[in-house]
């Protein structure tokens, strides 16, 4: 061997080259191997991090223009308002060859009736006075048309906040194009409340020229005491208040009429906003965009169970506002009432977390008759959740006191008492892919479903990372790819040089009498032991530079989904530590290359042991 | 003096893929310590083929072939190559990648010698080839083509055996050189007690050998004995 190494250390140029380029190759194929196992790596470690959501919103077939009598204006104001043929469900995104972690879902939330509790409304607006549509009786200042807005006096109230009474404020049937008088001897009952309109007609005029005051507050309007409650299919029943009379004479046996006894008995639920806790039924916690995005998320407790989900269990999320409002502690029941079901729209763009409430004002039977609680029971509190504010008003926020339980664990989950309903929309229908998956299920989409769905997904950066991380194991392909042949190329050209060119070495070797075995090692251990010394310096070379190319990642990796591909959104991202590089490929690589190196030797080693020497010799002499 | 070699019927045949070739035929004859023989003859008579089977590097097809006195089928022929028998050849065939004390020490080194032993030997044996201690660090594509012979020699001499094996040892040498190697070769035979068995072309060679063979198509003939 020494004698080997010898004559190799007197081509130093041929030999240093050989080195150099077996380091170099190793380097790259120990590289490429590194990154596409590091790569690999990271995806499998992070696959359940991440989360592939995908939303669902029905585009309208068309669009409706409403007339709408304004007052102020003496005009119709246009609004225009989407038309659905028909609406789609869930079960219309079931379609061939679909794959679901979570089955679409579109999401109802109910009402429950809490007197015994203290919500959000209440804590955040303790005394506040109960503008929210209340009923009251009132009496005009001056005989007036209701065609601007007119003093009033309320005198007595009927359902609602009691601190009203003795207020004057102003009324204008704002909306209807054929106002009637009101008498300032008579009196009056009607649903009032505000609505976006404000003070306008001759009292604004006098107010603006004695410039005394300027008055630019809103003014109230009689509520219709049409019935919100739809049928269960969705549609509207008959209803004579649809377009009936808003406001009524109170005169003697006023409340034993029909439109009385509606009055009164809209007057028993006009105030129960105050104590609603908006329920929501879901399949998966995660379904729902503010705990997917982490606007949400645990404090005490856990989530609750797939097989919870799946049994329908009497379990929930609380909020945690609503736990400390209540003294409630994990683990404690909370009774629930459910009056009422709103199938348009999600809990936080009813109950907003600031305490705001888009109220409904006819909760009546159709016929008139008073809404009954259609399911009770008590649920235990298995997690408590935070909330933080979005700060963007976002479709997405969870509903002030929002209760999320097993969808089947409700009985009438299909809304008893329905007062809205509407399309699937992203805030209200959702479903989870597999990650990755999003282009097969639009092509899936493409080929058996219809355009008037709209998709939007969040994958939490899946796509930008596995793009990264792909793009990365092409790279890393190409430099294992061109390692491997470099290595190849390397070793055959070499081992011509320092084996195949050398077989006279081999011949004069046997001629002195040594044996095929010591002209093999002779041979052989020079070659080898460069390769072994090249490929151990490349590889641990080609090891160094991944870990700096993965600390030149700085440990963590923020894949923003802002930019991540498709139809992707950003919500939050996840955050990713790299997997560490691991040794195996330099080892694996080491290895490799030196089994080629001495195979390839070695058999190349036997084609110049089989001439033999002295005809080999001989021939050389000719030459 | 015995014989140290001893031939009898030897015959050769070589066998490719797809022909058989008989190189020797009916070859028998015997060598002697202490004297050159010549063995001429035209180029693929087997005079080459005669002399592997002689340096053991293959083995007859017929007959039979005896190195003091054993059959060379059961000896262990690199072992006889390594300590009885050396080759040397027209084209010298030293290590290129060695200096030529490192040749002529690399047959020792085979035989396990001891570092400085084998270095003193092969100064040795570089002197009584009369090369000058000038060029014992010399690369062999520095030194002269009879320099490079008389290297061949001392790496022959070095290996200790006896019989010392040559083809066409002075074909790529001056006459100059020619004379200085086929003198050397007469030394090791008469003074050292080699067998000397030199394969030619050259009638100077012929004409300084105690023996003289003719190779013929594979047949080998006493020419002068």
């Amino acid at each position: 061997m020494r004698n080997s190494l010898k004559q190799m250390m007197r081509t130093p140029v041929r030999t240093v080259l050989f080195l150099g380029l077996m380091v170099f190759a190793a380097l790259l194929m120990t590289l490429g191997a590194s990154i596409w196992l590091k790569g690999t790596q990271t995806m499998a470690q992070y696959e359940d991090r991440f989360m592939t959501i995908g939303t669902v919103r029905q585009i309208p077939d068309s669009f409706e223009q409403q007339l709408i009598w304004n007052a102020e204006t003496k005009d119709y104001d246009v609004r225009k308002r989407g038309q659905y043929s028909d609406y789609y469900t869930p079960e219309d995104l079931l379609f061939p060859g679909a794959e679901y972690l979570a089955e679409p879902e579109q999401r109802a939330f109910y009402i429950s009736y809490q007197p015994d509790y203290l919500t959000t409304y209440v804590s955040m607006n303790p005394n506040a006075i109960g503008w929210a549509a209340f009923i009251a009786e009132f009496s005009p200042m001056e005989d007036a048309m209701l065609d601007e807005s007119v003093p009033i006096q309320i005198t007595k109230v009927i359902g609602g906040d009691p601190q009203l009474e003795g207020i004057v404020d102003y009324l204008c049937d704002h909306r209807n194009p054929n106002p009637k008088m009101i008498y300032k001897d008579k009196t009056y009952v009607a649903m009032l409340g505000h609505q976006a309109t404000y003070i306008h007609g001759k009292v604004y005029e006098e107010k603006m020229q004695s410039k005394s005051e300027v008055y630019i507050g809103l003014e109230m309007v009689p509520y219709s005491l049409e019935s919100e409650i739809l049928l269960p299919d969705g549609s509207r029943p008959e209803d004579a208040y649809r377009d009936g009379p808003k406001i009524f004479e109170v005169t003697d046996g006023f409340y034993e009429t029909e439109a009385g006894r509606r009055i009164l008995n809209l007057a028993q639920t006009g105030q129960i906003y105050k104590y609603c806790q908006p329920v929501t039924g879901t399949n998966k916690t995660s379904l729902l965009m503010p705990f997917y995005n982490g606007q949400c998320f645990l404090t005490e407790g856990r989530d609750i169970s797939e097989e919870e989900y799946a049994d329908g269990s009497k379990v929930c999320l609380a909020p945690k506002t609503f736990m400390e409002n209540n003294g409630l502690s994990l683990g404690d029941a909370v009774k629930v009432q459910l009056l009422y079901t709103d199938r348009r729209l999600n809990a936080g763009q009813r109950f907003t977390l600031d305490g705001g409430i888009g109220f409904y004002s006819g909760l009546v039977s159709p016929d008139g008759s008073s809404l009954e609680v259609f399911e009770t029971s008590e649920y235990s509190v298995v997690g408590i959740y935070d909330v933080t504010f979005s700060g963007t008003d976002s479709i997405f926020d969870p509903g002030a006191d929002e209760l999320i339980v097993p969808l089947e664990s409700i009985e009438a989950r299909h809304g008893m008492n329905l007062v809205d309903c509407g399309p699937m929309t992203d805030a209200t229908a959702s479903f989870q892919i597999p990650n990755g998956g999003i282009d097969d299920f639009l092509k899936g989409w493409a080929e058996h479903g219809t355009d008037k769905l709209a998709f939007t997904f969040y994958d939490k950066g899946y796509s930008r990372l596995k793009e990264g991380i792909d793009n990365m194991k092409v790279i890393s392909f190409v430099l294992l790819a061109a390692g491997v042949v470099l290595t190849a190329l390397l070793l055959f050209f070499f081992s011509h040089l320092f084996i195949t060119k050398q077989a006279q070495r081999t011949a004069i070797e046997r001629s002195l009498g040594m044996g095929k075995a010591a002209c093999r090692f002779s041979m052989l251990s020079g070659f080898a032991l460069l390769v072994l010394v090249g490929s151990i310096l490349g590889a641990v070379a080609g090891f160094r530079i991944s870990e700096g190319v993965s600390a030149a990642n700085a440990g963590e990796t923020y894949y923003e989904t802002t930019y991540t591909a498709g139809l992707t959104n950003a919500v939050n991202n996840v955050e990713v530590e790299e997997a560490a590089v691991s040794g195996m490929p330099a080892l694996f690589c080491t290895l490799s290359i030196v089994a080629a190196g001495v195979g390839i030797a070695w058999v190349k080693m036997n084609r110049s042991l089989r001439r033999e020497p002295m005809r080999l010799l001989a021939e050389r002499a000719e030459e | 003096m015995g014989k140290i070699i001893e031939a009898e019927n030897v015959g050769y045949v070589y066998q490719s893929k797809y022909q058989k070739t008989k190189a020797l035929t009916e070859v028998s004859c015997s060598f002697e310590r202490g004297k050159v023989y010549a063995i001429t003859g035209k180029s693929g008579s087997g005079k080459s083929t005669f002399l592997s089977l002689l340096a053991g590097l293959d083995v007859p097809t017929e007959g039979n072939l005896y190195i003091d006195g054993k059959e060379i089928r059961e000896m262990d022929r690199d072992a006889y190559r390594m300590n009885s028998a050396s080759v040397i050849y027209q084209a010298f065939h030293l290590f290129p990648l060695l200096t030529v004390l490192e040749n002529v020490m690399f047959p020792m080194e085979l035989q396990h010698v001891p570092k400085r032993e084998r270095k003193e030997r092969a100064q040795e044996f570089l002197a009584k080839v009369g090369l000058p201690d000038t060029l014992y660090g010399k690369m062999p594509n520095m030194i002269s083509g009879g320099e490079q012979q008389r290297v061949a020699i001392a790496r022959a001499m070095a290996s200790g055996g006896q019989i010392l094996l040559a083809d066409e040892p002075t074909g790529n040498l001056d006459s100059q050189n020619e004379a200085v190697i086929v003198e050397l070769l007469v030394k090791m035979a008469h003074e050292e007690n080699y067998a000397v068995i030199v394969v030619t072309h050259n009638a100077k060679v012929a004409e300084a050998a105690d023996v003289v063979y003719g190779m013929l198509d594979g047949r080998l003939e006493v020419v002068r004995g």
